[in-house]
């Protein structure tokens, strides 16, 4: 409604104007303040500001395409391992942060066991035990994993969780130790 | 295969870069301020249809815009003001639809026909508001009384103002 | 289908109200008349439809039974059938998900006039399987660009990929397991068959050809050779398609496509040998060939391991309902059967799994393409991970062939068969 008021003052406001201009002398009889003229020029930049105020807020909108060039990727085995190791990397809310933790924890201590429980030939209890104190492993970071009562020394905790997490760091330490206990299992990294 | 290259099309950066260097040259016949400003404005929107960034292209075509206003302001004939702003807005234009059509289709698509027409229609536009605006200017011939004026540009910006954003 | 506003014209208002502000505060009227430009513009960029896609498609492929990783030309023609020109038509290809592109490009932009008729023609890389072309993804719109319609055009189109058997036969050592008829399988107990086993004491009614004269020419005693017993067995190759296989190596193929590779090698020569092979894939998705043999048989085997519905090459979306598979399978085994297990191991189920199969009476052999390799932490986990469930295996008394798909399967029997005699 008030664009169509709008619309037909602009009409006309410009059939006006083009009159003035086609037939010279109509107009020297009336009177305009300059105030009015720099009301109005005033008004438009405001007015522009505000269109370009408003294109600023509203985002480009159009389809996303897929990409049917490439035959649809499968994962690589241990793929999910390595975006748990790099989420703990990343800044994230805490319970997202434990859950994550929690399945690669299970993870890793199931392998754990398996691996340590042949290569001291044990049972699985011990293996489990072995683990928890810390026993199983030179590496500090790697026996820190399993075992609660052992602590990384500061120097390295603070230097860890400026590179990232110390979660990370020791869960690839662990993963290392084991894959050097393993033979023949070639570590290449 | 690799991964499609969804930067802008070629065809997209060509015209682009055409029509900015054709609005900025109109600048040049202004001062030293409004070429500042158009050379500024080519150069964002150059970069905005390397990089691909919508922000940097709008920006550009904005300043490049302004640099053409300026300069009209010490402008005796409307026809390189006018040439100028058309061309800046064909450069945006065709900016902003290679970096869509990149985004959409990737580069090594064929668009070029479709992206030339998209262009050619944006420049006829543009081209009848011109032509438009220089045959007020024609009519008026010097003779332009200030309530004319002040009514016309009331009428522009009601008008504008009707039109939806 | 989906209609959208682009919005890529918002603010072009702002130009026609920078050159009149400007204009009248400077008093420039030549200024001024530039807002004409901007009228003009946001004028143009008023209408808010795009047009309907009015667009026919047909595709032609070069090729429809394509071999393995012969190039299949696609031409897609697309035809303005409506009585509008589509100023802007943006097209994406539904190329089948398996496959990809290896020339030119499934996208295009055009204008069309109504009649117009554009071609789109590209390459794709054929590969095992039924491969079918999806929708075409159609984005038109108008004149300025203001909106966006999306629709999905369909223009049928399918390959089927059957590759041939493998032509090199090496016998595969099955276990004891075995039927009544004579074949090829050896057994421990000495008896009427065909390859020699030993010598005894000539005994009265031996036959006559039997008796090993070489020796009499030599001792001038008599003696009579023995052969192992070579009877007929049945064999189920069973391929693991459910999704915890579906790993690739580091060329994109997948444990799955290593695993049927296989099947492909090792059926053939046991029926080349004269045995019962049958298929079955266990998985989401059921498939079971009855072991049999014959030339037919054959051609039945080829095809359905190329194009079975449970051997696609990508995972299907179904859900896998493991006690449902494992009980089809018990149900579909004939009783003597032995069971081949193409299998990655990549995860317990599996090995429990292969325990049951033994449990429940027949032998298993675990053929395991191994994907894995040592470049990331992770796949050090995988690596050990499998490592320790083949060792499983073993211990449950099943034979493991460990392979790397990058040697042929030939040579990682032999390394198995001299760790199973020792």
């Amino acid at each position: 409604m008030i664009r169509r008021l709008l619309f037909g003052a602009g009409v006309a406001a410009a059939v006006l104007g083009l009159v003035l201009i086609a037939v010279p002398g109509i107009a020297s009889g009336v009177a305009i303040t300059e105030l009015l003229v720099y009301g109005l020029g005033a008004l438009a930049l405001l007015l522009a500001a505000g269109a370009l105020f408003r294109r600023r807020n509203t985002a480009i909108v159009q389809a996303e395409t897929a990409t049917p060039e490439r035959p649809t990727p499968l994962p690589r085995p241990g793929s999910d391992v390595d975006t748990r190791l790099r989420n703990l990397y990343r800044l994230q809310s805490r319970s997202r942060l434990a859950s994550e933790r929690k399945s690669l924890d299970d993870r890793l201590e199931e392998l754990a066991i398996r691996v340590v429980a042949r290569r001291e030939d044990c049972p699985r209890e011990t293996a489990r035990q072995l683990l928890e104190r810390g026993e199983w492993t030179e590496d500090r970071y790697a026996a820190a994993y399993f075992a609660d009562d052992i602590d990384v020394p500061f120097r390295d905790r603070v230097r860890a969780s400026l590179g990232g997490s110390v979660t990370g760091q020791s869960a690839r330490h662990v993963i290392e130790e084991l894959a050097d206990a393993a033979p023949g299992v070639e570590g290449d990294r | 295969m690799s991964v499609v290259d969804r930067s802008p099309t070629t065809p997209g950066r060509v015209i682009a870069l055409l029509a900015a260097t054709i609005a900025f040259l109109t600048t040049l016949a202004g001062t030293a301020g409004s070429v500042g400003i158009g050379l500024v404005g080519a150069g964002l929107l150059a970069l905005g249809v390397f990089a691909g960034s919508r922000p940097a292209i709008d920006l550009g075509a904005l300043a490049l815009f302004a640099g053409v206003v300026f300069a009209a302001a010490w402008s005796t004939s409307p026809v390189l003001p006018l040439v100028g702003a058309v061309a800046a807005v064909v450069a945006w234009d065709a900016a902003e639809n290679g970096l869509s059509l990149g985004q959409q289709l990737g580069r090594d698509a064929a668009t070029g026909r479709a992206e030339a027409v998209h262009a050619a229609v944006t420049l006829g536009v543009g081209l009848v508001a011109a032509i438009g605006a220089y045959a007020v200017y024609r009519l008026s011939a010097g003779n332009q009384p200030l309530p004319a004026l002040v009514l016309l540009l009331f009428a522009a910006v009601v008008l504008t103002a009707a039109l939806r954003d | 289908m989906t209609e959208r506003l682009t919005n890529r014209w918002n603010g072009i208002t702002a130009l026609a109200f920078v050159a009149a502000g400007i204009g009248i505060l400077l008093g420039q009227p030549v200024t001024l008349l530039l807002s004409a430009v901007g009228v003009g513009y946001a004028a143009f960029a008023q209408p808010r439809t795009a047009p309907e896609a009015t667009v026919a498609l047909d595709r032609r492929l070069s090729e429809t039974d394509p071999d393995p990783d012969d190039d299949v030309t696609v031409t897609l023609t697309v035809t303005n059938v409506g009585d509008q020109t589509l100023p802007d038509v943006r097209l994406v290809d539904g190329v089948p998900d398996a496959l990809g592109v290896v020339d030119g490009s499934p996208r295009r932009a055009v204008t069309l006039r109504p009649g117009d008729t554009t071609t789109l023609t590209y390459d794709v890389e054929a590969s095992r399987g039924v491969h079918e072309w999806g929708e075409t993804t159609v984005l038109t719109r108008n004149w300025s660009g203001t909106a966006e319609r999306e629709s999905g055009v369909t223009a049928p189109g399918n390959i089927r990929c059957i590759p041939s058997l493998a032509q090199d036969h090496e016998d595969f050592p099955l276990r004891k397991q075995t039927v009544e008829h004579a074949g090829r399988v050896t057994t421990d107990t000495g008896g009427a068959g065909i390859e020699f086993h030993a010598t005894r004491e000539y005994q009265h009614g031996d036959p006559m050809h039997r008796i090993d004269w070489k020796r009499t020419a030599k001792t001038g005693e008599f003696t009579t050779i023995q052969f192992r017993e070579e009877r007929a067995a049945t064999v189920a190759l069973v391929v693991d398609t459910r999704r915890d296989a579906y790993v690739s190596d580091t060329d994109g193929v997948s444990a799955v496509e290593h695993s049927i590779r296989g099947a492909r090698t090792v059926g053939p020569a046991l029926m080349g040998a004269g045995n019962s092979v049958g298929v079955a894939a266990f998985g989401p998705i059921w498939t079971w060939l009855t072991p049999s043999l014959g030339r037919d048989h054959r051609a039945r085997l080829r095809e359905t391991l190329a194009t079975g519905e449970g051997f696609g090459p990508l995972p299907s979306g179904d859900r896998y309902l493991p006690r449902q598979t494992i009980r089809r399978l018990r149900n579909h085994l004939p009783g003597d059967a032995q069971v081949i297990f193409f299998s990655p191991v990549a995860d317990d189920y599996l090995v429990t799994t292969l325990r049951r199969i033994e449990a429940y009476g027949h032998d298993v052999t675990l053929v395991s393409p191994d994907v894995t390799d040592t470049d990331t932490h992770g796949g050090l986990v995988a690596t050990m991970e499998r490592s320790e469930r083949l060792r499983a295996v073993r211990r449950a008394g099943i034979r493991v062939v460990d392979w790397d798909p990058d040697t042929p399967l030939r040579l990682a029997l032999q390394d198995a068969v001299r760790g199973w005699t020792r």
